[in-house]
């Protein structure tokens, strides 16, 4: 009979952050490192297009090749034209590293995500973890806004 | 029914007929060549266009990406379909950035693989190749016409090539449907309120404008048909 438990050595997982601006991307990070000891987990910061704000499917792609000996890939984009860059960037990259397009808010992302890959969690946790990491400040705020809510323009 | 016309001289066995009524490598590089040119002129309208409701880069984004991708193309680039499409992809996914370089790159990624195996493309085939592409962006910006995007030309001219294909008309002609299809596809987004991209962060302040994507991409269909036609034109007065 096999034992029950036994501790499987896994990869910490990478994460890839696609954003529109490098300074962006770096205050983000650093503001998520605060609550991680140590180096973090792997990470490519892919940021800007040319030194203007934009970013580069084929530069994410890159970046997901380069964490491809991880444990599985995060990718955590900006704003909506960076998500529509990372997920091209699923159709150019080389490897077969598993990835996730995080679907959460870019500054919770990383503050969620970035201290969970350090302690070892595995990327479907990760990964769910992100997606709703918006949920905490929303009941912060007490704001309960329906999903088909109009917000009035002036 | 008409028959399909066409604009070679077949009776003529010392002529090596480039215009059999479909475009071969060299149609698609005067194409691209003839956008960078029009985008000289046109960038400071496109970036008019999303400065109104967008971040105001279009037009200057596009127009350096089709400037690189032309000076690619024309320095010993690819001469077959497939590879000068994916160089249109890979070029503008990495100068054009944001939106338009992944929907773009996109755009011409789907066409490259449709392309594939194919010397040239009739009215028919061009038409199911830029199915392909059109189907690529609608799925990738999880966009459909009515949104105020480059869906809103794209999708016209996709179904106006189709039809002109099988009316069995030549290709001047279906292109000309084609571009006729996107120009009108560009100015239904006036009055629309914009779902997709950043523009839909101004809900109702977003009517009232042209969608800048829609207006490219009307822009790009309206170079191939031109571009096509200027080449037919020179093949006739030989």
């Amino acid at each position: 009979m096999e034992r029950i438990g036994t501790r499987v050595e896994r990869p910490v997982i990478g994460i890839v952050v696609v954003s529109h601006s490098p300074r962006l991307a770096d205050a983000a990070v650093e503001l998520a490192r605060q609550m991680v000891q140590g180096d973090g987990p792997p990470m490519v910061v892919v940021a800007g297009v040319d030194g203007r704000f934009g970013t580069d499917a084929a530069a994410v792609a890159q970046a997901i090749d380069a964490l491809a000996d991880t444990g599985g890939v995060l990718v955590v984009p900006d704003l909506g034209s960076a998500v529509l860059s990372a997920e091209m960037a699923l159709d150019l990259r080389r490897s077969s590293v598993e990835v996730v397009v995080g679907a959460g808010p870019f500054v919770e992302s990383l503050a969620v995500g970035i201290p969970l890959a350090a302690l070892g969690c595995p990327l479907d946790t990760v990964a769910t973890a992100v997606a709703t990491a918006l949920s905490t400040t929303r009941r912060a705020r007490s704001f309960r806004a329906a999903p088909d809510a109009v917000i009035p323009m002036p | 029914m008409p028959s399909r016309t066409s604009t070679v001289d077949t009776s003529d066995p010392t002529v090596t007929p480039r215009h059999d009524d479909a475009l071969t490598g060299p149609d698609l590089v005067a194409w691209i060549e003839l956008m960078d040119d029009r985008l000289v002129h046109q960038a400071e309208w496109l970036t008019e266009l999303d400065s109104a409701i967008g971040d105001g880069d279009h037009g200057i984004n596009l127009a350096r990406g089709f400037a690189v991708l032309s000076e690619r193309l024309s320095d010993a680039g690819p001469t077959d379909l497939d590879g000068i499409l994916e160089l249109c992809s890979t070029t503008l996914v990495s100068t054009v950035g944001g939106a338009g370089g992944a929907l773009y790159g996109t755009f011409f990624r789907r066409m490259a693989n449709g392309s594939a195996g194919y010397s040239r493309l009739d009215a028919a085939t061009l038409a199911g190749i830029l199915g392909a592409g059109v189907e690529g962006v609608t799925s990738r910006g999880m966009a459909q016409v009515g949104d105020k995007t480059m869906v809103d030309a794209l999708v016209p001219c996709r179904l106006a090539l189709g039809s002109a294909a099988d009316r069995g008309d030549s290709l001047s002609a279906a292109l000309e449907a084609a571009a006729a299809a996107a120009d009108a596809g560009r100015e239904s987004t006036r009055p629309l309120v914009a779902r997709r991209g950043r523009a839909s962060y101004l809900g109702s302040r977003s009517a009232d404008h042209l969608d800048p994507g829609a207006a490219s991409t009307a822009l790009l269909v309206r170079a191939l048909s031109d571009s096509w036609n200027a080449s037919a034109l020179a093949w006739n007065a030989r």
